[in-house]
């Protein structure tokens, strides 16, 4: 297990061919069930692509842990889901914020790279 | 195998795990406190001998806080071991060793935990011994113990960069009206003006205050009775003849 980087929408194309890790809404579950479309932090919508079908409702928030392609696409391998009380007041401005905040400090936030 | 049938010696060996949970050991510790960390920290981590507790770069730490998600479990079935395996996706992933009460269900892989414990070695590899591990209440923890992790970590570089450049305490007298100037020492300019003429002291009642006030004029008599009130606490003068003479405890 590598490590993610924690990132938004306007973050994906820098982190190309990278392991990520998102946190957003979902917005929209194409018909197939496969591909979802979500909203991050930073109010950008990307597309996820599922390799199989995971039970996720419009309008909850999850945290998708994947890889980014060369299309700006998530191609992802574990989607996690909350329950309501957990997200009930996430403070998705903050955790934008904070998204950045990893970004600036590489010798704090130790990571195996 | 038992504990006494390893090592093929008579009697009891004891195993050079690092970390181990020695009553000893942990006592001369130096290193208390939790650190609010990655999991990578605690994976790339050395165990130190001499230090006893584990260190990655200006990180030192026996117990810590970490926050994951469950990657597997296994619960013991008579049994109150709970194993976990728990992934910060800061690479890599750590056993979690929890010995619990009977108390709720059992936790499920892809939820997130928040875990406190020590870090512990066996056979080359780190693992945690859990006293507390809970269900993530919201997701806004799990973000706040991420900022925690950069701020522990900031936090303890500038402390290892400060004791490491300057040995100056600054003193804080409270209430006092004077800058909080320091000289090499540590100690206020009306701090070091006092003790040193009270070093220079020969007789056995030492100066009266009225008599120190009369020789440091740039100092006011409340400055003067402040720091020989902060020099007697300290132990560096001691009061002679009555409650207004003083002597410098050392003439160095």
């Amino acid at each position: 297990m590598s490590h993610h980087y924690r990132i938004n929408g306007s973050m994906l194309q820098q982190f190309n061919e990278k392991p990520v890790s998102i946190i957003g809404t979902v917005t929209k579950i194409h018909p197939s069930g496969n591909i979802i479309d979500l909203e991050t932090s930073d109010k950008q919508h990307i597309v996820v692509r599922l390799s199989e079908h995971v039970d996720v409702n419009a309008g909850s928030i999850i945290e998708v842990l994947g890889n980014v392609d060369n299309r700006n696409q998530i191609v992802c391998d574990t989607i996690v889901t909350f329950e309501p009380e957990q997200t009930a007041n996430f403070d998705m401005d903050m955790y934008n914020q904070a998204v950045m905040l990893f970004q600036h400090y590489p010798q704090d936030y130790l990571v195996n790279l | 195998m038992a504990l006494w049938e390893q090592g093929g010696g008579s009697g009891f060996q004891q195993r050079k795990a690092g970390g181990e949970n020695d009553a000893n050991n942990a006592q001369r510790s130096s290193i208390k406190g939790v650190l609010t960390c990655t999991i990578a920290t605690i994976l790339n981590a050395k165990h130190s001998e001499s230090d006893n507790c584990f260190i990655y770069k200006h990180l030192k730490f026996n117990t810590v806080m970490i926050m994951g998600l469950i990657r597997e479990a296994n619960h013991e079935v008579n049994g109150s071991l709970a194993t976990y395996n728990i992934d910060d996706h800061s690479g890599g992933s750590i056993e979690i060793k929890w010995w619990h009460d009977d108390s709720g269900e059992p936790i499920k892989p892809l939820t997130y935990v928040k875990v406190v414990g020590q870090v512990k070695t066996f056979a080359g590899k780190s693992h945690v011994v859990a006293h507390h591990v809970s269900k993530m209440h919201s997701l806004n923890e799990l973000i706040a113990h991420n900022i925690e992790c950069i701020h522990a970590s900031i936090c303890i570089r500038k402390q290892g960069e400060t004791s490491g450049m300057n040995m100056t305490k600054t003193t804080n007298n409270p209430g006092s009206t004077q800058q909080a100037l320091t000289t090499s020492n540590g100690f206020t300019p009306a701090q070091n003006a006092v003790l040193n003429l009270l070093k220079t002291v020969t007789t056995m009642a030492g100066y009266s205050v009225t008599e120190i006030c009369k020789q440091l004029k740039q100092f006011s008599e409340n400055q003067v009775k402040q720091a020989l009130e902060f020099l007697s606490g300290e132990g560096h003068i001691y009061s002679t003849t009555d409650d207004d003479h003083f002597r410098a405890a050392s003439n160095n």
